[in-house]
């Protein structure tokens, strides 16, 4: 038994443990220490504590208020609920955390929801009132969220002396307390009668709806659904609509815009006929308000307030309202109506939208601000339901190609999010063509957020379209993609080459006939080579002379494709696609130049670095030696750097470029600095600190960092033009195709 | 409605707090006054000091004021209530400067329950304080204790609690931090409870006071090339009851009034209160100008300004001068070059209107203030000094006729290191606090 029992036992000493957290910890278990000391005991001795208990911190409190509202079996069920209130009395009434008030309060109504109805009155109807009677704001504030519940429960004598007493509150000269009664009119009101409405709460209602305060104008507004459920259309022409007409021409542009944010619940409260006689008008001045937050809210609910009026009513009215805010001067404003005007469409349907709204779509596609570009490309399934993609591919590919080399890289990554659907509306063939490029270029951007987002785009591509030239494994190390990617190479140069042969025929003249001939002979051969030093490399990973062989086999198939193209094509008249496949090539030819000048660097930093071991690494040498081996290592390490700015100066990617100028000046810098230090250990006596080793030794692991670097950087840029290149001859196979 | 006439105010002194005899030079930097600030029932104030402290004054005899008889017998006292560090030296590392700990602020919130709430602010953070007389409550009865051990659940035991004392405790309730890229010179809370403005040189944020991450900028005056920056934000203040409208003056002389309700930005100034160039203008004219301290009256119908000379009453409905402007030492004139060289003409003077609006005080220097009547030529000046044979005497409200009396001091004699720039006026009586170096004087009138 005892076994059992201490852990609960330390629980309840716990309850008063110097440590918050630990107090916290036995709060939040104490349903576990009441369960233990049984019903009776609970209501005796730990309801006690805990009312004794309520100075405590916040987050101990809050935790309080919660599990409170749980107690209502563990005092022995709903006939002894009410011995839950003194606690929650007490916090309800003085706690100055708002959050830990309102936790109280929930719990509250929920003990309130289980106390028998006979002994109500004289339970929780007295804590009401004497909440409601506390010289604390925070008391009458707590009290305005128990009327509905106390209302609901009591006799009619009671709920007369509750609806004065909540009016009263209504009244009240502190400002918080008026809010919260704002707050929770709607929910006490709607029991009341008809009559009784009429009769008391609407001086206290319009009251409200004029107070001095914007903070609680604005919460009257949620009280109007309450109120208008009461009345039949024509009161509510009376009664509520005069109240929403002042709050929307209300020199406080925060109750305009409560107004703009609850304008759909408010078409929904006072039905269709009143939205259209009155509501309508009010939309259309709050989307034409001279607050920008206004309209922006007003323009968030362009869909909402449509779908709740008619056709006729969104194209004669609120079309026209809408027209001026695209180019509205708040990007907000416009950001908001791009993102929320799609939704029109699906209620215009197909032949409206294609009159009305395709233009304004098209104008925010324009827009000059991202944001607003976004939000309509990311709502683009909508239109696409209702009217087709095609109407607008025309002038959404700009705006993604725009979006896609934003200098925002949220806006980047936003629009990488979406490719994945485009793809999937657009098509492949569309995909294939713009914007395949597009997800490529992703994978080196300078931003990790956005390469790790186009790596997944990459695999949802794979997942849900047949996007043939992005075959690749992601899971592989850069040179297994630089391998697979030269395969893929390969086996596309082997296709065109039997492309090229079918066109032989075609070719009248001899000598150009013989010319192709030749040169689909060395696409096979070189293609065969490049899968062959492919194959080679992936059974020694890491050899440079086999890198090196591979992308020299790469160049000669590049220059034989573009001879194999240049015979096959008819000067005279080229296919746009394979003169742009062409002109695409021509450029690579240069990248993959300067890649053989990276291999070159590669070598030499290796040998170098081989040289700097063997001269430095073991034996002692001569002042004479050491000075002479030095000089030859700074010139070395001079040309190094040279040749690493000459590949800079060709790389076209900035970041990359400024890497290697950098890696390019330490270099040059170590060299220097160890011929200096050379010089000097001769002049002087022997190197006792050892500052030559240690330049030495300097020197080497930058060269070691560089060599790295480039080794890394080579590779993707490797990747990226091997993958380019497939490209392009993929297009070339494809254009002929589709001529013959 | 006449105003009470003030023929007949007596002012004394009534308490001292702070140690030494008064002289400056033995007086501790971080001991001195920053700030003071009646609560709203006066029963409490709250001084700031240089080393980030805050102390807070309780009045004694609180149980009896309503006693009317007995409150005309004697004059309020004070006592000490409670003590604690508001805000530390801190260091700014990326812009290398160091962030004073100096209180440049304390606010009182209308209270929500037993306990206090106080915002304090230094030059770039403000804070929110609870403090309230927190039970010491013991605990008896551990069930470790339970020598016998806990054999059945009848063991166990629910702690009993005995109080044992009451102290007063304080604690940070939020910290707003992060949003003044300059120095916050005033803060000030909003009628409506819940929200309340924070100014620096150049911007005016808005906050709720239970968000501490985020706030509204309200008031931005930077301009896109600080190169063609003119003028500076020296003091805002809300409305007293109406939550929608709020005040803030420059160094140039100008008290902007502005209005929520119009737009989110309130750049868009709904009044300027500004005196049309007067008189000559001289090389201070523009130092000299500047407004230190701006305050709405009780009602909200009024404006007190207060700049370096002069002491200007605004009439809210009147933009284009001031009802009343009140030299405030006039016989300094001749020392402006003087008060240059020593850096006094920078010295940012606070201004106060008792609760009725119909007195006004502000500081001066040798530690002089001087009480006006806003309806009638009626002034005093009163020393704030802690030497015996002077605060004895009660002054009378008198008809300031200019002429010169015997007591008045020559300029040459005037001591500029003694001065009264920090004031409060107790919402409900004849009460003011000034503060001079490291002392806090209480002054009653009956």
């Amino acid at each position: 038994m005892e076994d059992s029992l201490s852990p609960v036992a330390l629980l309840i000493d716990q309850l008063k443990n110097e440590d918050t957290q630990v107090r916290l910890n036995s709060i939040r278990r104490i349903s576990t220490i009441a369960k233990s000391i049984g019903p009776e005991r609970t209501r005796k001795e730990l309801i006690h504590f805990l009312t004794e208990s309520t100075d405590d911190e916040d987050e101990v409190l809050l935790a309080l208020s919660e599990e409170l509202g749980g107690f209502i079996d563990l005092v022995g069920g709903a006939e002894h609920a009410s011995s839950i209130l003194p606690p929650l009395e007490s916090l309800a009434a003085i706690v100055e955390e708002t959050t830990v008030r309102e936790k109280a309060v929930e719990s509250l109504n929920k003990v309130a929801e289980a106390i028998p109805n006979e002994s109500f009155k004289d339970t929780f109807v007295q804590l009401v009132k004497r909440l409601s009677s506390g010289d604390w704001f925070t008391s009458r504030t707590s009290a305005c969220g128990l009327y509905a519940v106390a209302y609901r429960k009591s006799s009619e004598d009671t709920r007369k002396e509750l609806r004065s007493s909540f009016l009263q509150l209504c009244k009240d000269e502190t400002p918080m307390v008026r809010r919260s009664a704002a707050s929770s009119f709607g929910n006490v009101v709607r029991q009341f009668t008809k009559e009784q409405v009429r009769e008391e709460v609407l001086p206290i209602f319009n009251q409200l709806a004029s107070d001095d305060q914007d903070s609680v104008r604005l919460l009257s507004i949620d009280a109007c659904c309450a109120v208008s459920s009461l009345f039949k259309n024509e009161e509510n022409v009376q009664i509520i609509i005069p109240v929403i007409s002042n709050c929307v021409s209300d020199k406080s542009w925060r109750v305009r815009y409560t107004v703009a944010d609850k304008i759909c619940e408010l078409a929904q409260c006072l039905g269709p006929e009143l939205t259209k006689s009155n509501l309508v008008s009010f939309f259309i001045k709050l989307l034409k308000d001279n607050e920008p937050e206004v309209r922006t809210a007003a323009a968030l609910r362009v869909q909402g307030f449509g779908s709740l009026s008619s056709t006729d009513v969104i194209i004669k009215q609120i079309l026209p309202a809408i027209k001026p805010l695209i180019t509205d001067q708040s990007q907000h404003v416009r950001a908001a109506l791009a993102s929320n005007i799609m939704g029109l469409s699906t209620i215009l349907q197909r032949e409206k939208t294609v009159e009305h709204l395709v233009e304004i779509f098209m104008a925010l596609l324009k827009d000059d601000y991202p944001d607003v570009r976004l939000n309509i490309i990311s709502k683009l399934d909508v239109i696409n339901s209702v009217v087709g993609i095609e109407l607008l591919s025309q002038s959404l590919l700009p705006a993604i190609v725009d979006l896609a080399e934003d200098r925002q890289w949220r806006v980047r990554l936003a629009i990488i999010e979406f490719i994945p659907l485009l793809g999937s509306q657009l098509g492949v063939q569309f995909f294939d063509e713009k914007l395949s490029n597009l997800c490529l270029t992703w994978l080196g951007d300078s931003v990790c957020a956005i390469r790790e987002a186009a790596t997944l785009n990459v695999r949802k591509l794979a997942e849900g379209t047949d996007v043939s030239s992005l075959e690749f494994d992601l899971g592989k190390s850069p040179e297994a993609q630089v391998i697979s990617a030269s395969k893929a190479e390969a086996h596309a140069a082997l296709q065109l080459a039997s492309e090229a042969e079918n066109m032989l025929a075609g070719i009248s003249d001899p000598a150009r006939r013989k010319a192709l001939e030749n040169a689909i002979r060395e696409v096979r051969s070189w293609a065969e080579k490049v899968e062959n030093a492919a194959d080679e490399l992936s059974r020694n990973p890491g050899d440079p002379q086999l890198q090196a062989a591979l992308s020299l086999a790469q160049i000669e198939l590049g220059k034989s494709i573009q001879e194999v193209l240049l015979r096959a094509e008819d000067q005279s008249n080229p296919d746009e696609q394979v003169a742009e496949a062409m002109a695409q090539m021509k450029m690579d030819e240069g990248a993959h130049s300067n890649s053989a000048k990276q291999n070159q660097f590669l070598e030499d930093a290796q040998s170098l670095l081989a040289v700097i071991t063997a001269t430095f690494g073991g034996a002692k040498l001569s002042p004479q030696e050491t000075i002479a081996n030095a000089k030859k290592l700074s010139d070395t390490a001079n040309q190094l750097a040279a040749t690493l700015r000459e590949i800079a100066s060709k790389v076209s990617d900035p970041v990359l470029k400024e890497k290697f100028l950098q890696s390019a000046k330490i270099i040059k810098d170590g060299g220097i600095q160890l011929k200096i230090l050379s010089a000097v250990r001769a002049a002087g006596s022997d190197d006792k600190s050892g500052t030559v080793g240690n330049a030495v030794k300097g020197l080497q692991t930058n060269i070691q960092e560089v060599v790295n670097q480039i080794q890394a950087d080579s590779l993707k840029q490797k990747f990226r033009g091997i993958v380019q290149s497939t490209m392009n001859i993929n297009r070339v196979v494809k254009a002929w195709r589709r001529n013959k | 409605m006449a105003a009470p006439s003030t023929d007949n105010l007596e002012w004394k002194f009534s308490q001292v707090f702070g140690e030494g005899r008064g002289s400056v030079e033995e007086v501790q930097e971080i001991d001195v006054l920053s700030c003071i600030e009646f609560d709203h029932s006066g029963d409490f104030i709250a001084v700031g000091d240089r080393g980030g402290r805050i102390v807070i004054f309780e009045r004694e005899d609180k149980a009896e004021k309503n006693s009317k008889d007995k409150k005309k017998a004697r004059s309020p006292e004070y006592k000490f209530y409670t003590e604690f560090q508001s805000h530390e030296l801190e260091f700014d590392c990326l812009k290398s400067l160091e962030i004073e700990e100096k209180i440049n602020k304390i606010k009182w919130c209308s209270r929500s329950n037993n306990a206090h709430f106080l915002l304090s602010t230094n030059d770039k953070t403000v804070k929110l304080w609870k403090v309230h007389e927190k039970k010491i409550k013991a605990v008896s009865s551990y069930n470790h204790n339970n020598k016998a051990g806990i054999k059945t659940a009848r063991d166990l035991q629910i702690p009993t609690l005995d109080t044992r004392e009451l102290v007063v405790a304080h604690s940070p309730r939020r910290v707003f931090s992060n949003a003044h890229a300059y120095h916050i010179n005033s803060i000030s809370l909003n009628s409506d409870g819940e929200t309340y403005i924070s100014s620096d040189d150049l911007r005016i944020n808005l906050w709720n006071l239970g968000i501490s991450d985020q706030s509204f900028n309200i008031v931005d005056i930077k301009p896109a090339n600080m190169e063609e920056l003119t003028e500076v934000i020296t003091s805002a203040e809300f409305h007293p009851k109406s939550c929608h409208l709020f005040m803030y003056s420059s160094s140039k002389g100008t008290i902007k009034l502005a209005d929520m309700r119009a737009s989110a930005l309130c750049d868009q100034h709904a009044k300027v209160f500004e005196e049309t160039d007067t008189g000559s203008k001289s090389f201070f004219s523009e130092i000299i100008s500047s407004i230190s301290d701006i305050k709405f009256s009780k009602d909200g119908r009024y404006i007190l300004s207060r700049d370096y000379m002069t002491l200007k009453v605004w009439d809210i409905n009147m933009e284009s001068r001031p009802v009343r402007t009140i030299q405030i030492h006039d016989n300094l004139k001749t020392k402006l070059c003087d008060l240059y060289e020593n850096d006094c003409i920078f010295d940012k003077f606070e201004c106060t209107m008792s609760h009725d609006g119909n007195l006004l005080m502000t500081g001066s220097y040798h530690n002089f203030f001087n009480i006006y009547d806003r309806n009638s030529k009626n002034e005093v000046q009163l020393e704030a000094t802690k030497v015996a044979s002077k605060i004895k005497k009660p002054t009378k409200m008198k008809g300031g006729l200019k002429k010169k009396s015997k007591d008045e001091i020559s300029p040459d004699n005037i001591e500029f290191g003694k001065k009264i720039l920090h004031a409060a006026w107790h919402p409900s009586d004849h009460l003011v606090a000034v503060g001079a170096a490291n002392n806090l004087y209480l002054f009653h009138a009956n």
